[in-house]
């Protein structure tokens, strides 16, 4: 019993351990200047993969230099925290109800000043469940500028990792589709399920197969995320002259 | 002869001296309708058949007919004898002396001037000349240039054979031709004789070759003198040794950072095979060593040099050639030229060491400026990150460390640190931070550290040559506990200090209340680092409410600091671009953050628009002895006129000389006058400093306190009389040019070198009164016309004619 005992101290001192090691730095300068994964809660069918954040914002650290917290943030759309994250995430697998006028307008001044959305469908079924309400509320938002395939080119494809194609738990689509406003895409929207891909049980195994493609395709809905929250933090970056050099010849 | 005829035929003549036979119809309409009318009659009479009568009978008609036709054609001229008392005018002719500088330079052989050369050959002409005043009227005349204007005077014969003073600072013979022009329009004139070296200092002078001198001769058209223009080269052919900085052709602004380029026409003579340094100089900072090789033959060098000015602001440069052995005349071997750099694009470096909301605000601030030509670089992966992909997934580039650091550093004009951790990446060392240090302090350049958990104090900067040029020290806050603390967490209101309130980078509205009001709207802002005091010449422009440094001021949070000739600013924050989105996307505005980091860049490249005082001249180059007017202008903070502004202002010469304190005098609305008389020739430094309360130092004066305000620089040339010496050879080619094309002759001063040169002296009268006696308007002349019509009518008809 006592063996046990000293087992079970020595278990939670290295828990602490690795929390404090995995914990943003301590000399943060604010809670507020860290990246957050904020998710946007709406009527509806918001959280279909709750540890989805935690999962993509670990590999965010554990590969970029980005600081950030694996707090997950949960904000209601006209909630005044919203704003100083200028990234968020809306998922969801169901249709949603049409968004009321002010909650539309809240959305296209947090995006149309700097803010970025990363749209993920968990269902993936063109002109229903939540695409449907996607495409409603984009026409909303911005309703001369409709959804449009981001090609290959796009920035949003090599902010930190060389993609060709997005992951996901679906291979529903290779690539985002996007709204384009000025020179950059607030919306970055993916058909593949994402959440899906990166979403870890209690015990730490994943929550969903990825299908087709395995494990592989799990991967590319990674780096997908890693890229989708790069390209929020440092928009056309990667497309500055010194860069393309390099990146053409990666690509080859 | 006329006269006397008229005298037999009985006219009374009487108070004339001459008479003329005139025409004054010639060319009249009615002239013409004779003519025509006269022509057709004769056709009309001709192309009749005449009577079958002897040869000597027809001859007789047809003398009648043509005589009569010729009466009737001469009839319209209507002829005229005109009694003149007329005065003969004598013509006139110019001697023309050159009284520039280059006249006294001495020939080689025995050591006479060129002045001197033409006083003695006039004194040797005496007889040539006496005969030329006998029949001309002769007009002694100098002619020299002030550099901007030319200028020609008469002068007397004793004046023009002593030689006299030749200190003209500029030779312009296109203006001297248009001078005779416009002096001999309305007098007879013969002709000018004109006496110079034929170094003409403006355009002719710089003809290149001979076709360019013709080109620029027909131009100038010296034929309109009316008369020859005859020329008497002065000084020697054979060249003496001389080495010049000719001319220097370079445009009046270059763009900063750029490369300017340069044509400099050395000229040399006498020195053979050799090489000479030529080398340009900002004040007594030497910028570039050109070797010019001479060759034997050849006296014109044409030398390109580029150089890159690396700071905004109008300077004067100077170009020299060393003073060679057995060099007379070594005034030319110097020259300079003024140039104002000029600002092209802003090129901002923004090195960042971790992507964040506050980087991507000020990143898509600067890229979207088009004044800005922004160079980012991010660290998005540091070394003990491990992606698990392969390098070619990945699309990070290395950090060209030696290319930006070490190379192209001086490229830009302002840096930008922010959240970047030095010794973390890529081989960034303390020699590329003393390179930083000197981009700012030596070259001028502008720097920015923003806050963040890599920066300051964090970013190990501490005891690096970077500390040196922050506007706060990064000294250690410990904390009750005794740790080391490096960062507060809290959110705050920066608040304005009282130079924040008036800097141009915080002042977002020029009413101070309103500026306040703005201020006090600010999203607050999300921790900050805990840097230490001020740095000396450090200003805190916007501190933290309640934290202090260790030296118990209130905590810097926005700060700037001139180093050297640089400026730097910290701003130990990373949520400024709170500023930004949190007023925009909230329905407000977010020009304040705009305004903000533009004037920031602004203030850190000097930009000029920002300067409070200005300091002018109405020209930039005066001759000695002028008086030359500087005008100040001093604008408050607000940027209104400053009356009772605290003006220092001193003039010296950029050569070496008495500086000489200027006083001010108040023409209202913040404009101030002074005025100097520069001593010499040269280039003049007029500094200019002013602020506003009581004179520093006046601790005991009552009222506000001394606040400096700016200074400016201004540069005054005094033109001299180089110009005169920077080609000081025989222009023969232009002198043998300008008489060839009026029908002059062009002699060296020999011997008799006048005696070759001759005037026409054709009769010219000036009519005092005159009578004008008509010849045809009278009876006889009209029954004469009539008899000869009437004759040849009947002795036709008599003859069996029709």
């Amino acid at each position: 019993m006592k063996r046990h005992r000293i087992f079970l101290a020595i278990l939670l001192a290295l828990l602490a351990l690795g929390a404090l090691l995995s914990a943003p730095s301590l000399r943060a300068m604010g809670r507020r200047s860290l990246v957050s994964w904020v998710q946007i809660k709406y009527d509806g069918d918001w959280n279909p993969n709750p540890s989805a954040a935690r999962s993509i914002v670990s590999y965010l650290l554990r590969v970029t230099s980005v600081e950030a917290t694996t707090e997950r943030a949960v904000f209601e759309v006209q909630s005044p925290e919203l704003l100083y994250n200028p990234f968020a995430y809306m998922t969801g697998c169901r249709s949603f109800d049409p968004w009321p006028e002010a909650d539309v307008k809240r959305l296209r001044d947090y995006l149309s000043f700097g803010g970025t959305l990363l749209l993920d469908d968990c269902q993936g079924v063109v002109g229903y469940g939540f695409d449907a309400g996607v495409r409603r509320l984009v026409s909303r938002l911005y309703p001369d500028r409709p959804l449009a395939p981001l090609p290959v080119g796009h920035a949003v494809y090599q902010t930190f990792f060389l993609l060709d194609r997005i992951g996901g738990r679906n291979a529903v689509s290779d690539i985002f589709l996007g709204v384009n406003l000025d020179d950059r895409s607030p919306i970055l929207y993916s058909r593949n399920d994402l959440g899906g891909a990166w979403a870890k049980g209690f015990e730490g195994g994943w929550v969903h197969k990825c299908e087709p493609g395995g494990e592989r395709q799990r991967s590319l809905g990674f780096r997908a995320g890693v890229n989708a929250i790069m390209y929020a933090l440092t928009v056309n970056y990667k497309t500055d002259q010194i860069h393309i050099p390099f990146i053409l010849r990666r690509r080859r | 002869m006329l006269l006397r005829l008229l005298d037999l035929l009985g006219r009374d003549t009487t108070g004339y001296n001459r008479a003329e036979l005139q025409f004054p119809g010639l060319g009249s309409p009615l002239f013409f309708a004779a003519l025509l009318l006269g022509g057709l009659a004769l056709f009309l009479v001709l192309r009749r058949p005449l009577p079958l009568v002897s040869r000597p009978r027809r001859a007789l008609l047809a003398l009648l007919r043509g005589t009569a036709v010729f009466l009737v054609v001469a009839v319209s001229l209507q002829p005229r004898v005109q009694l003149q008392n007329a005065l003969r005018l004598k013509n006139h002719v110019a001697l023309l002396v050159d009284r520039t500088a280059s006249m006294t330079l001495p020939d080689e052989k025995d050591g006479v001037s060129r002045a001197e050369r033409a006083g003695l050959l006039l004194k040797e002409s005496a007889e040539w000349i006496e005969k030329l005043e006998k029949d001309f009227v002769v007009d002694r005349w100098g002619f020299s240039g002030t550099g901007e204007s030319f200028a020609m005077g008469q002068i007397s014969r004793a004046e023009m054979e002593d030689g006299g003073e030749s200190a003209g600072r500029s030779t312009d013979i296109s203006a001297l031709v248009e001078e005779l022009v416009k002096v001999y329009a309305d007098q007879p004139f013969s002709g000018t004789v004109l006496f110079t070296d034929g170094g003409d200092t403006e355009e002719l002078g710089r003809a290149g070759d001979r076709s360019e001198l013709r080109k620029l001769l027909r131009r100038l058209e010296p034929e309109k003198v009316g008369a020859p223009l005859s020329t008497v080269a002065l000084g020697e052919v054979e060249p003496f040794k001389d080495l010049s900085v000719a001319r220097i052709k370079a445009d009046e602004f270059g763009f900063v950072r750029n490369s300017v380029e340069i044509e400099v026409i050395v000229r040399a003579k006498g020195f053979g095979e050799l090489t000479v340094p030529l080398t340009l100089r900002r004040g007594r900072e030497l910028l570039h060593t050109q070797p010019v090789r001479l060759r034997e033959g050849q006296e014109e060098y044409r030398v390109k040099i580029s150089f890159k000015p690396m700071q905004v602001g109008e300077f004067i440069y100077t170009l020299t050639l060393p003073a060679m052995e057995g060099e007379k005349l070594t005034e030319n071997n110097k020259k300079s030229f003024r140039l104002k750099v000029i600002r092209d694009r802003i090129r901002v470096l923004q090195v960042v060491g971790s992507p964040s909301w506050d980087e991507r605000f000020v990143r898509r601030m600067l890229k979207r400026d088009p004044n800005v030509d922004l160079i980012s670089f991010f660290i998005l992966r540091e070394a003990h990150e491990n992606p698990g992909v392969r390098e070619n997934e990945l699309s990070l580039i290395p950090f060209p460390t030696q290319e930006v650091f070490d190379k192209q550093l001086p490229t830009f004009d302002v840096v930008i640190l922010q959240n970047f951790r030095y010794n973390l990446f890529f081989r960034v060392t303390r020699r590329h931070l003393r390179n930083m240090r000197d981009f700012v302090v030596e070259k001028g350049g502008g720097f920015i550290m923003l806050g963040g958990s890599r920066s300051f104090q964090l970013g190990q900067y501490r005891g690096t040559p970077i500390e040196e040029i922050l506007p706060v020290r990064l000294t250690t806050h410990m904390g009750r506990t005794g740790e080391d603390r490096q960062i507060n967490a809290d959110r705050f209101a920066m608040e304005l200090t009282p130079a924040g309130a008036v800097h141009p980078i915080t002042r977002l509205h020029p009413s101070a209340e309103r500026n306040r009001e703005i201020w006090a709207a600010m999203p607050l802002l999300d921790g900050v680092n805990l840097v230490g005091g001020l740095m000396p010449g450090g200003t805190a422009l916007g501190v933290h409410p309640t934290l202090k440094t260790p030296g118990g001021e209130p905590l810097p949070v926005v700060a700037v600091r001139n180093v050297g000739r640089g400026r730097t600013m910290s701003i130990a924050t990373d949520s400024t671009w709170y500023w930004n989105y949190l007023p925009a996307a909230e329905g407000g505005t977010n020009r304040h953050y705009y305004k903000f980091w533009r004037e920031a860049l602004r203030w850190l490249i000097h930009d000029p628009e920002l300067k409070l005082v200005s300091a002018s001249s109405p020209r930039t180059s005066y001759p000695p002895g002028e008086e030359a007017t500087i005008a100040v202008e001093v604008l408050d903070n607000d940027y209104k006129g400053l009356e009772n502004a605290r003006i220092e202002a001193e003039a010296e010469p950029l050569e070496g000389g008495k500086r000489e304190k200027l006083v001010m005098r108040s023409l209202g609305g913040g404009r101030y006058e002074t005025s100097f008389t520069p001593s010499g020739e040269g280039f003049y430094r007029v500094e200019v400093k002013a602020g506003r309360g009581r004179e520093a130092g006046g601790e005991k004066e009552a009222g506000e306190p001394y606040e400096h305000l700016g200074e400016d620089t201004l540069y005054l040339e005094v033109l001299s009389g180089r110009k005169e010496f920077e080609n000081p050879r025989v222009n023969r080619e232009l002198l043998k040019e300008l008489a060839r094309r009026t029908g002059g002759e062009s002699v060296a001063a020999d011997d008799g070198a006048l005696e070759r040169i001759s005037f026409d002296n054709p009769e010219v009268f000036k009519i005092l009164s005159f009578k004008d006696l008509p010849i045809w308007d009278n009876l006889f002349f009209l029954l004469l016309v009539v008899s000869l019509f009437t004759a040849e009518w009947l002795l036709r008809r008599r003859w069996g004619g029709a």
